[in-house]
């Protein structure tokens, strides 16, 4: 177990959504030889070459292969870490992971970076906007989405002291604003509210919509709109305990940079309706279309990903019903 | 049937492999990554005692089974890896390679069985780049070289001509036996190179010894009459000259 003390919590904070990979798998394998991380042409960007020296293993540009590679070594007693970015470590390997998670329940470790919108100057190739879809499918995974660097870290450290398989899907670039300051008791599965200033809406958020989210309800709570924003790090499995408890506010919004096919809203109206929950849930999201290339800001604002996006909207749901 | 003798050879003469520890890390892996040849496999295994009675390796179906059409991986029966979906074996090889080194286990080999057919998967090639990249010795890749895929005569479908010197480019040391000569076999197993995979590949004939079947597209997967089967026997018997 690490010691979170102040000085190493701004340390994280300061690694951004792809430096922390290497910041924890560095120290990890210090204190566990087992832990191994395996990139694809990825090792620099995610601080992996230098400090992961002997634990580490380049894979090249070779997703599919990385996951059969990390397969093979988990097989033997280690636990790998699968580093790519999210698009090419999830849909580009689909069948592997089936096979290897979902058939044989290797515990194997896929971190996914720049997930979402944050790579959407580069085009759909490079955004990952359908993997939880694709994921949630395959059984036996758990998928995590961390709300900020050092949700990050504590996923990334629960995922290695578990024979679990997982995959961690990280959103935002460098710059990551801070949502846990202090140490806290991480528990995978585990919905987390973060903020709340009434019942009147409840936002289920993940990744760097949880910031949004908190923003949003700032303005929303002068107007005299009480919102709570619960960060769903797990998005499976899904915390239907937080869920149902919530399930008698009037409305129900869900935030991710992720189609609203598939992703966080639709893992939450699956168990609004399991329960027989008469909620209203709306998702904000992509909507079930590849964006053009933008900028991160441009594509934020054109989803409705943006604190003034997402309070429009709920203003216009609780007053406009639209 | 391909592959029977490959099996044979390997399985009798050249894999170490406790059937009391079955887990033993100084074991050697076998990963088949043609699943159709898992059927194979189990004869092998049952030859040598892992699979004890063939009455264990049941109807192939349902829950509760160890033994699959495919393989369904089961670490206490060696079965190491499930197969299926072509063109992943080799990964994991090169995963459990890059392992054992790890481990210092130089004991231990890779020993991985692909498809002439499943060599179309390019995954293969992407795993063979590596594992030649990374110089691992400790796999030996068997190539079930009968030439024949669902849709005929591969060709016809994907020539992939130059076998062996694919192989050769990727950094394996590589050769090209007859796979049903077990003199043949026995010498290419007993090959030990260094600082190189190694690859076999295996010129085989698809239904070998059962004149019906022999190179026939229609038997890639086919069911036998009781009739054919006792037809299928005779031949064997009387080719080889053994008792079955």
């Amino acid at each position: 177990m690490l010691r979170y003390d102040e000085g190493l919590i701004g340390e994280i904070h300061a690694q951004g959504s792809r430096g922390i990979v290497g910041f924890m798998l560095g120290k990890l394998s210090k204190l566990d030889p087992r832990i191994i991380a395996a990139y694809a042409d990825v090792g620099s960007r995610f601080g992996l070459i230098q400090i992961m020296g002997e634990s580490g293993l380049q894979v090249s540009i070779a997703e599919q292969s990385l996951v059969g590679i990390i397969s093979g070594i988990c097989h033997e007693g280690f636990i790998p870490f699968g580093v790519a970015y999210a698009p090419f470590i999830t849909l580009r390997a689909a069948d592997q992971i089936k096979m290897s998670i979902g058939e044989m329940g290797l515990g194997i470790k896929l971190i996914g970076g720049s997930a979402g919108l944050a790579t959407g100057d580069l085009g759909a190739a490079s955004m990952a906007l359908d993997d939880i879809a694709m994921m949630r499918a395959i059984p036996n995974i758990m998928i995590l989405s961390p709300a900020d660097c050092f949700e990050a870290a504590k996923m990334i450290e629960a995922a290695s002291t578990t024979d679990a398989p997982f995959y961690i899907r990280l959103t935002g670039g460098n710059n990551i604003p801070r949502i846990y300051n202090k140490d806290y008791d991480y528990r995978i599965g585990k919905g987390d509210v973060v903020a709340e200033t009434g019942r009147d809406v409840v936002i289920y958020a993940t990744g760097m919509q949880v910031h949004s989210s908190i923003k949003a309800i700032e303005m929303l709570r002068k107007d005299g709109i009480g919102c709570t924003v619960v960060n769903m790090g797990s998005i499976k499995p899904i915390d239907e305990e937080i869920i149902c408890s919530f399930a008698d506010i009037p409305l129900a919004v869900s935030a991710e940079e992720h189609n609203v096919v598939g992703g966080l809203g639709s893992a939450v109206a699956d168990v609004l309706a399991a329960h027989a929950m008469h909620q209203k849930l709306v998702k904000i999201g992509i909507s079930d279309e590849y964006p053009q290339p933008d900028t991160y800001d441009n594509l934020l604002n054109k989803y409705g990903l943006t604190p003034e996006k997402i309070y429009t909207k709920i203003m216009n749901l609780l007053f406009n019903d639209r | 049937m391909s592959l029977v003798e490959l099996l044979a050879v390997l399985y009798s003469e050249y894999l170490s492999f406790d059937i009391n520890d079955p887990k033993s890390e100084f074991r050697d892996r076998v990963i088949m990554s043609k699943g159709q040849g898992s059927i194979a496999m189990y004869a092998a295994m049952h030859r040598v005692g892992i699979i004890k009675d063939l009455s264990e390796i049941g109807d192939l179906l349902g829950d509760g089974n160890i033994y699959y059409k495919q393989t369904t991986r089961n670490t206490d029966y060696g079965i190491e890896f499930s197969s299926g979906s072509l063109g992943q074996g080799l990964a994991y090889a090169v995963g459990v390679a890059w392992a054992l080194k790890k481990k210092n286990n130089r004991a231990s080999k890779v020993y991985v069985f692909l498809g002439d057919g499943e060599c179309d998967e390019g995954s293969v090639w992407e795993a063979a780049s590596l594992a030649g990249h990374l110089q691992l010795d400790n796999i030996v890749v068997i190539i079930d070289r009968n030439n024949l895929q669902i849709d005929g005569f591969t060709y016809d479908i994907n020539r992939m001509d130059m076998m062996e010197e694919r192989w050769s480019a990727f950094g394996f040391d590589a050769v090209t036996i007859d796979g049903h000569k077990i003199i043949e076999i026995d010498r290419a197993l007993s090959f030990a190179g260094a600082g190189k995979p190694y690859a076999i590949v295996a010129n085989t004939v698809k239904g070998k010894g059962i004149s019906f079947a022999e190179n026939e597209p229609e038997w890639h997967q086919n069911v036998l009459t009781d009739d054919l089967y006792n037809r299928a026997i005779l031949e064997i018997r009387g080719n080889n000259n053994v008792a079955l």
